[in-house]
């Protein structure tokens, strides 16, 4: 009776939890690209707040290869890496920041970052 | 719709309770007239998915499972040590067994896929085991499990890690488990499976099932080779979208080397999929062995008897 009783506690708790949502499409964040005038600077301090720290991209650790420590090797990775950079970071389904404590970026710092890297990844 | 999932959970966890009586009646009859198959696989998972082999009753098993980052590809050779620079996905489980046909457990995973930070709670239950005389041919067990993430919400509404309530932060995933051990060295399971999440992005499957398939070769006494296949039912129209956003999704595929030293199971695992946990490696897999995208990985199994030996193998 007693086993009986729990199961179905745990059914309860089950249905009262079950639920079918899908997330809204993805909209633009508000960025223009053609006019957005979006810089090294604002995508650096972007990605830096957001993606590194003492265990993720801090450069001459883990991973190595992705060091966004500074301008110079952020915009070199993203040369030589830009469709991963922008399937991971700022794609529909980007799985990065991972973990760690970091938010994910809104859709609007993805949209800047993309449009960053759409111009050429410009100082000015 | 929204009852269904938790139907088919409670079908999984529910089993357990409402047969448990009149099976256990059976395992008697059979432990006497037809001899059990024993060690179908060395441990209660294969690789990345669940066998049908449970604790005994009392044992208390810690799980360790740990996931590199790709071992080829561009985030991988020399300059990654072929991944082990990196970790996608690490969980810490205590798994226990009620009776020698139903465990439970809880796990904490890091998490990798849409969710992370993961906190699972799961019921495994074997109903049937195999007779070495075909009286009963395969053993089969249920799987269920919930799993809730601890990461901190999105801001943005049409991320998958939005949680508007509790409820969007929770998984599910109900499992039925049919194995076979053939001769003394080749066992094959297969396992149909169905995962629920709760809040998922724009376009992807709330539900969604799997089939999976896996099986041993038993080389030496201590020594096992695996091999665990998981095909998603995604619907075309799903896979469409997310191609067109320059994602495309590949069928979980590992291969691994089980190996028993006394109390430990140890297995050296090589999956595509860089997810621990059937929540999210079945549905949320986008990394393809092709493309250098498959990491190293183990399991550690180290089981303890809690209450003194002898009053579990009463």
């Amino acid at each position: 009776m007693r086993r009986i009783t729990i199961f179905l506690f745990m059914s309860l708790l089950f249905a009262a939890a079950c639920k079918n949502e899908q997330a809204p499409s993805p909209v633009s964040g508000g960025v223009n690209c053609d006019v957005a005038k979006i810089t090294t600077s604002y995508a650096l301090t972007a990605i830096q707040t957001n993606c590194t720290n003492r265990g993720c991209h801090p450069g001459g650790n883990s991973p190595a290869v992705a060091d966004f420590s500074t301008a110079t090797t952020l915009k070199a990775y993203i040369n030589t890496h830009r469709s991963t950079f922008e399937l991971r970071a700022v794609g529909s389904l980007a799985d990065m920041p991972q973990s760690q404590g970091f938010p994910a970026l809104s859709q609007g710092m993805k949209d800047s970052i993309a449009c960053w890297i759409a111009h050429g990844l410009p100082d000015q | 719709m929204k009852i269904i999932p938790a139907i088919l959970l409670c079908l999984a966890a529910g089993t357990a309770a409402q047969a448990q009586n009149s099976l256990e009646k059976l395992f008697d009859s059979t432990s006497t007239a037809h001899t059990r198959v024993l060690d179908t696989y060395k441990s209660t998972r294969i690789i990345q998915g669940q066998s049908t082999e449970t604790l005994h009753k009392h044992e208390l098993d810690f799980r360790v499972a740990h996931r590199f980052g790709d071992a080829g590809g561009e985030f991988g050779g020399t300059k990654t040590f072929f991944g082990t620079d990196n970790s996608t996905d690490i969980r810490i489980a205590f798994e226990y067994g009620i009776t020698d046909h139903l465990m439970v457990g809880i796990s904490r995973s890091k998490g990798s896929g849409n969710l992370r930070q993961l906190y699972e709670g799961l019921v495994k239950y074997r109903f049937l085991q195999q007779t070495k005389d075909d009286y009963v041919p395969v053993s089969v067990a249920v799987f269920g499990n919930m799993v809730i993430s601890g990461m901190p919400s999105a801001t943005d509404k049409s991320a998958p890690d939005y949680f508007g309530t509790t409820a969007d932060r929770m998984t599910y995933v109900a499992q039925a488990l049919v194995s076979r051990k053939f001769a003394d060295r080749l066992s094959f399971t297969l396992m149909p499976t169905y995962v629920h999440r709760n809040r998922v992005s724009y376009m992807d499957m709330n539900n969604m099932f799997a089939l999976g398939a896996a099986g041993r070769l038993k080389l030496s006494k201590r020594l096992g080779l695996l091999a665990e296949y998981y095909y998603p039912f995604r619907t075309t129209e799903s896979k469409d979208y997310f191609k067109s956003l320059g994602t495309k999704f590949y069928n979980p595929l590992g291969v691994g080397l089980e190996i028993e030293t006394g109390g430990h199971v140890f297995s050296i695992t090589f999956t595509n999929s860089t997810a621990i946990l059937e929540n999210q490696f079945i549905p949320e897999t986008t990394t393809s062995w092709l493309q250098g995208q498959f990491r190293w990985g183990f399991n550690i199994s180290r089981r303890f008897t809690l209450f003194g030996k002898k009053d579990w193998k009463k």
